[in-house]
């Protein structure tokens, strides 16, 4: 039943990576737009077991370079970062949906911009050094927007993990 | 070394698939994309997936905004209709008060200089207030009586011409019978040729009848008939109406006529009643125009 899990999760992920670019378009939103596959991410970092919550992880920050456009690796590396620190963080934490979903989604595209920016500006050394001022306060709307989203994706992955729920080991 | 990697077995993976992630970026970041089979193939499914769901929401959209767009131009048209109901009666009420205007100007012109040797302290004037329970009964209520200094036989005219005189009055109202009535005669004379005669009600608004013209005297079509003043009801001079209709038949004494008054009584709302001390037959009274004026 894992390997179920893990095609419908990646199903969701590929599903996520479109509404994700889509919607803003649909709705007339010029800049904001919900960080689905980050919301994804903090759910696995919540409840996924650890190397496949990472390896999901990867792939939904490949299917944001993919959709991003942007160099090989770039969200890839972020989404694993952000799994690792959430799932440091999620030690304290219970996100199970609901309010503290919102406020971890709110935080995690915060900081996921900033880190971000970093990368581009100190790894592949390119903009300058006001880029990650500016990105922070043009992330403000994209982490309301987020927040807001958060339910509804932890919803859909809670339904997932609930319908392929990993079997209990050692039975046989 | 092997039991040392199953104890951290979890920690190497999540290192190596950060690792790997880290190293693309850093071989790529400077480069860009290149798109190896996997990133085109799922493009390649992403991008009808991606068009369709961006059709169907504009398509909704556009649905919803039309939707909305009717509804606005409905409630648009609903507001406007109100609105030009709302003018309408505006206009009508407007019209109604340009009219009571102009009529209550001819009025106010007449009473404040009226014809005929009468002063404006004859004159009362009166809003109509109500006509008459029965239709065959030309009679009409004016909202001043006895105490406004009405009296009984008081003749009754507006700057048109003669109405009639107060049948009844109590206090505060009086009832006007018209001379349209058949009760009603008024003495009357041709403006032209000054020729007697008797305006008869028949009890039709728009007709009465000529009594006791003399089948000799000089009639004709459309002369204007004044009041004679001989009974002391209606002041010398005062319009009563135009002859039409006129039959001389061989033989008779009096030719026959009708007369078509000069007032409209269906529209009557203020009239002037003269004190019956004006009307005196000994009140001098100059000859008046067709207009009655």
């Amino acid at each position: 039943m894992t390997g179920a899990r893990i095609f419908a999760t990646l199903f969701v992920l590929q599903v996520l990576a479109l509404l994700q670019t889509t919607l803003p378009l649909a709705l007339g939103f010029s800049v904001a737009r919900a960080d689905l596959l980050l919301v994804a991410v903090l759910f696995l970092a919540f409840n996924a077991p650890t190397v496949e919550g990472a390896a999901l992880s990867l792939a939904a920050g490949y299917l944001q370079d993919l959709h991003a456009a942007t160099p090989d690796g770039t969200y890839a590396l972020l989404a694993v970062v952000m799994f690792v620190a959430t799932r440091l963080v999620g030690a304290y934490l219970h996100a199970e949906g609901g309010l503290l979903a919102v406020a971890v989604a709110l935080v995690a595209t915060l900081v996921h911009t900033v880190m971000a920016a970093a990368l581009v500006r100190f790894v592949a050394k390119q903009g300058d050094d006001g880029a990650l001022l500016r990105a922070l306060s043009a992330a403000m709307p994209c982490a309301v927007l987020t927040g807001l989203a958060a339910p509804l994706v932890f919803r859909v992955l809670r339904w997932i993990e609930s319908r392929w729920a990993a079997e209990p080991e050692g039975l046989l | 070394m092997r039991s040392l990697l199953s104890q951290y077995r979890e920690l190497v993976l999540v290192l190596a698939l950060l690792a790997m992630p880290f190293g693309l970026y850093v071989a790529h970041a400077r480069d860009g994309r290149e798109l190896n089979s996997a990133d085109k193939a799922l493009l390649w499914i992403s991008a009808p997936v991606q068009k369709a769901i961006v059709g169907v929401a504009f398509s909704v959209i556009d649905a919803w905004q039309g939707y909305v767009d009717l509804r606005r131009v409905r409630e648009e048209n609903l507001a406007m209709r109100r609105e030009r109901i709302a003018l309408k009666f505006r206009v009508l009420a407007l019209e109604g008060a340009a009219r009571e205007n102009e009529r209550l100007r001819k009025l106010t012109d007449y009473a404040s200089a009226p014809p005929n040797g009468l002063n404006p302290e004859d004159l009362i004037a009166a809003p109509v207030i109500a006509v008459a329970a029965e239709t065959h009964e030309q009679v009409l209520r004016i909202g001043k009586g006895r105490r406004d200094g009405i009296e009984k036989d008081a003749a009754v005219v507006t700057p048109d011409g003669a109405v009639g005189v107060v049948l009844s009055v109590v206090d505060g109202s009086a009832d006007v019978l018209l001379m349209v009535d058949a009760r009603s005669t008024v003495p009357a004379m041709s403006q032209r040729t000054q020729a007697r005669s008797t305006v008869r009600g028949i009890g039709a608004y728009a007709r009465c009848r000529l009594d006791f013209t003399l089948r000799t005297d000089d009639l004709e079509e459309g002369d204007v008939l004044l009041t004679a003043g001989t009974t002391g009801l209606f002041p010398k001079g005062i319009v009563v109406g135009r002859v039409t209709g006129i039959r001389k038949e061989a033989g008779a004494l009096f030719q026959k006529a009708e007369v078509i008054p000069a007032v409209d009584f269906t529209k009557l709302e203020d009239v002037l009643v003269v004190r019956k001390s004006a009307t005196s037959p000994d009140v001098p009274m100059a000859a008046r125009g067709a207009s009655g004026r």
